[in-house]
Formats: structure tokens, C-alpha cells, sequence
């Protein structure tokens, strides 16, 4: 019961760090007609910050998401969820 | 592996390093057990450094603005980056000064210029290549 309870209480404990942001991004882009260097371009930032994204290495600020979602007209937590 | 105008103008500063080790640093090498560099030696040595480096500098970034020719954004990423490397380049900084420190209390070489001189322009050398190198490492991972 102890090792059951141990268990539980670690899962619990660990399981919201174990989170990994992702996103629709490049879906999005292609339903736009949007190449990565014109996605950039529109909200201020460079194509290799766009692979960067898209690749899940570089999370983006919460400025730079928002721009992103209103250029792709879509809803910021639809664009970048948790997985 | 196609690198950017950002990759390759940190490649610009690592080249740049290394040739001041290959072509400068013998010099002060040669002179550390001197008590005093004279005056003219020294003159006549920092005139051509700064002659290369002006020369080397507006070259590698000529050629380099002719191939890329489309000017470079600075992004939160771009930002991102340096804040790491220049943070590992600080705290090098600060352990090259406890060893700069630590080799002048201990080593009666050091207590000559030469020796001194020799010392900072190795450490400082041997921080930004590795500033540059974790630099080049972020941009090609990150």
C-alpha cells in the first residue's frame, strides 16, 4: 500500500513537469498558403525561428504565440497545447 | 550543412581568434620572462594587430554582405541565445580571474609584464572562442 501511495503521490508530483508544449503550427501555415520565411516576416522574426518553433526546440514568448495565432487566424491554445 | 549569415559571422570571430593565436601570440609568448616590454616593441607589435583586425573584419563581412544580401531580423531567439552564451562567457570571465589571480600569487614568472600580458590575452582568447564556439552550438540545437 505504502509503494502503491508512494507511487501515486510521485506520479502526481512529477506528471505536470512531464508536459511538453507543442503545437499546429506548420498545419496552420500550410492551410494559409504561408511559407516559413513569410510567416516570419509578418510577425518580426526570422524563418529559422519558425523551423525553430516548429521543431518543438524553441518555445516562443507569449507576445510572439499571440502574433502567430492572430496571423494564422486561429486561437492561441488551438495553435499551442500540451501534450 | 547550409549555415546562416548569423552562423557564419560567428565563424568570422572564431577564425578571427584563432589566426590572433597563430600569428600574434607567438610574440608575447617569446617575451614573457621579460621584466619590461619596451615601449616601441610593443607599439610595433599592437599596430599590426589592429591593422589585421580592421582588415579582416571589413573583409570577412564585405564578402559576407555580398553573398547574403538580405538584411538579418533579431528576433526573441536571436536574444535568447546570446543571454546563454554571454552568461557562460561572463562566468569564464570570473574563473579566469581567480586563476589569473592564483598564478600571479603563486608563479614568480607572472610577476614579470611579459608574463602578465601573455597570460590575459590567452585567457581572454580562450573565453571567446568558447563564448563563440557555445554560441554556434545554440544556433545549430536550438
Amino acid at each position: 500500500m505504502c509503494q502503491s501511495l508512494s507511487l501515486s503521490i510521485s506520479y502526481i508530483c512529477t506528471e505536470p513537469f512531464k508536459m511538453v508544449l507543442k503545437n499546429n503550427l506548420k498545419e496552420f501555415r500550410h492551410k494559409n498558403n504561408l511559407t516559413q520565411d513569410d510567416l516570419g516576416k509578418s510577425v518580426g522574426v526570422s524563418r529559422q525561428t519558425i523551423i525553430s518553433i516548429e521543431r518543438y526546440r524553441y518555445k516562443p514568448s507569449l507576445e510572439l504565440a499571440m502574433k502567430m495565432a492572430k496571423e494564422l487566424n486561429v486561437k492561441i491554445e488551438k495553435l499551442f497545447y500540451f501534450d | 550543412m547550409a549555415l546562416s549569415k548569423k552562423e557564419i559571422s560567428i565563424l568570422i570571430e572564431v577564425v578571427f581568434s584563432i589566426l590572433f593565436a597563430l600569428i600574434f601570440m607567438p610574440f608575447f609568448y617569446e617575451n614573457q620572462g621579460d621584466n619590461l616590454i619596451s615601449i616601441n616593441n610593443l607599439i610595433g607589435k599592437i599596430t599590426p594587430i589592429i591593422i589585421f583586425a580592421v582588415l579582416y573584419f571589413s573583409m570577412a563581412y564585405a564578402v559576407l554582405e555580398l553573398i547574403f544580401k538580405a538584411k538579418t531580423t533579431v528576433d526573441e531567439r536571436d536574444d535568447m541565445i546570446n543571454s546563454k552564451s554571454y552568461k557562460l562567457g561572463y562566468l569564464l570571465y570570473e574563473l579566469s580571474l581567480f586563476v589569473f589571480i592564483g598564478m600571479l600569487l603563486t608563479n614568480s614568472i607572472l610577476q614579470n609584464t611579459g608574463g602578465i600580458i601573455f597570460l590575459i590575452i590567452s585567457l581572454l582568447l580562450f573565453v571567446s572562442i568558447v563564448k563563440s564556439i557555445y554560441q554556434l552550438y545554440l544556433y545549430r540545437t536550438f
